[in-house]
């Protein structure tokens, strides 16, 4: 049921993200660009959260003004998918590499999400709320 | 990295509650078409809202730990509201002003009005954590006749929810009739004897259930006094609708699911995939995001403008709206054939 509904979604969100923006990028293409950094991501204009890729496929995301959470990555098809502790549920995305950075389209909710990489340092995210560890 | 939902403007709730309860205080002032006016409101309008896709969303889901003053001012307003419509309504239904469609339009609109907005106002009052937020939710319940859901909800359906042992988790196969005394009677007991064993352990106070048949029959007095034995039974008429509402979204939203046993012998923790949601906007702004179950569950506290909608294929969603399901659950087989195959590829592991 699973992988039929997100096969459904890719089915339909693919073409109309290939329009302008190429493939989505492969997990090998993914780990390469974005392991050892952090990105910060935007949607319309606003910043929506922000990623340390660790290497291992570790990740650590916290939505802006959130508590961080741990998790890891993998490819499945031609998607990403998170999965953290809370919500268990992976979280897919197509990426789109752009000329201004990555862009990503969440799969499996209503309406699909568009976001774009608005920021990239090497430096590790710094967690706001209880589950602080420096 | 976390895709998000996105929720209702804080604004729309407030506005998709209180419009009818004006609605309904006009009919009872001004009578006629007011009256109908609030029953297409809570019926027709709602329906067709539901279906124009997302009007009134964008606002992103809040963050964890977000504090919400304005919702709990909005849910005061509501139970005081609901304390005043009963009483006022049971006046208007048993007084020579207004004509018989009007009666009949305004019994049915109140009822629906106290089934779905002013349950779901008590039921987010009785999980907050503040002892006057939580008796005032325990006395709309009470107003509806149904006090004990105040100690059988928390104690009870909360513990053992998509299991046995609730009451109020509808069995697959079970029609809604059965259920309806089933889960009213179970419910009443369980909660009785959770309410006993609490006392037994230390916990102070009088027993609740005291104070729910007290105030039960208080409030059928108060219906006796505004209009003798019409006023006590139209009091409970319009009690009675209401809590065929309640248990219509109970019976719906746990319809089926039950968790697995684990190899140790103890049930799986309730989970998302242990409730039936519903994403549309409308009937989620007047019941106050109820629809929204798993993440209730999952995380009771959490207050309703911040309970989020998991995505389609991490847990059960509705094909229906809420109140929509609700109607096809009145006619026990056509629900049974509608969501058997939904239910079937949830009770699969995928």
């Amino acid at each position: 049921m699973r992988p039929a509904l997100l096969g459904l979604c890719a089915l339909i969100a693919l073409p109309l993200a290939a329009q302008d923006l190429g493939l989505p990028v492969t997990g090998p293409e993914f780990d390469a660009y974005v392991t050892g950094r952090t990105l910060t991501y935007a949607a319309a204009g606003q910043i929506y959260g922000t990623e340390a890729y660790l290497p291992g496929r570790r990740v650590i995301w916290a939505f802006t003004q959130d508590q961080c959470r741990e998790g890891y990555w993998y490819a499945q098809d031609a998607q990403i998918c998170f999965v953290y502790e809370d919500p268990s549920a992976p979280q897919c995305w197509l990426f789109f590499k752009g000329a201004k950075g990555l862009q990503a389209q969440f799969l499996g909710s209503d309406g699909i999400d568009t976001l774009s990489e608005v920021a990239q340092s090497s430096e590790p995210l710094r967690c706001l709320g209880p589950e602080v560890g420096v | 990295m976390m895709g998000k939902t996105f929720g209702l403007f804080p604004v729309v709730f407030a506005v998709a509650t209180l419009a009818p309860l004006a609605l309904f205080a006009l009919a009872i002032w001004a009578g006629g078409l007011w009256a109908a006016a609030g029953l297409i409101y809570m019926t027709v309008l709602a329906a067709g809202l539901d279906r124009i896709a997302a009007f009134g969303t964008g606002q992103a889901d809040a963050p964890e730990a977000a504090e919400f003053p304005a919702a709990d001012l909005l849910l005061v307003a509501l139970a005081c509201g609901a304390v005043l419509l009963m009483p006022a309504t049971v006046w208007a239904l048993t007084g020579s002003e207004l004509s018989l469609p009007a009666k009949t339009a305004l019994f049915f609109g109140t009822g629906l009005w106290l089934g779905q907005v002013a349950n779901a106002t008590a039921h987010e009052l009785i999980h907050r954590g503040n002892r006057w937020l939580f008796r005032l939710g325990a006395a709309v319940y009470c107003l509806l006749l149904f006090g004990h859901h105040t100690s059988a909800h928390r104690l009870v359906h909360h513990r053992h929810a998509a299991s046995l042992d609730d009451p109020n988790t509808a069995r697959a196969g079970e029609g809604y009739y059965r259920f309806f005394l089933r889960a009213w009677v179970g419910s009443f007991a369980k909660g009785w004897a959770a309410e006993t064993e609490l006392r037994a352990r230390g916990k102070a106070g009088m027993h609740p259930y005291l104070v729910y048949v007290m105030a039960a029959s208080a409030c059928l007095g108060m219906g006796f006094a505004i209009a003798g034995i019409w006023g006590l039974m139209a009091w409970a008429a319009l009690a009675l609708h209401a809590q065929a509402q309640l248990m219509l979204s109970d019976y719906v939203q746990h319809y089926g699911l039950m968790r697995a046993r684990r190899a140790d012998g103890r049930l799986e923790p309730v989970g998302i995939a242990h409730s039936w949601n519903a994403p549309q906007w409308f009937s989620s702004a007047y019941m106050l995001n109820a629809p929204r179950h798993s993440d209730h569950h999952a995380h009771p506290a959490r207050p309703y403008p911040a309970l989020r909608l998991p995505a389609p294929e991490a847990a059960p969603r509705l094909p229906w709206s809420l109140p929509l399901a609700c109607m096809i659950a009145l006619a026990p087989p056509l629900w049974r054939r509608a969501i058997a195959p939904r239910l079937a590829a949830w009770r699969k592991p995928a």
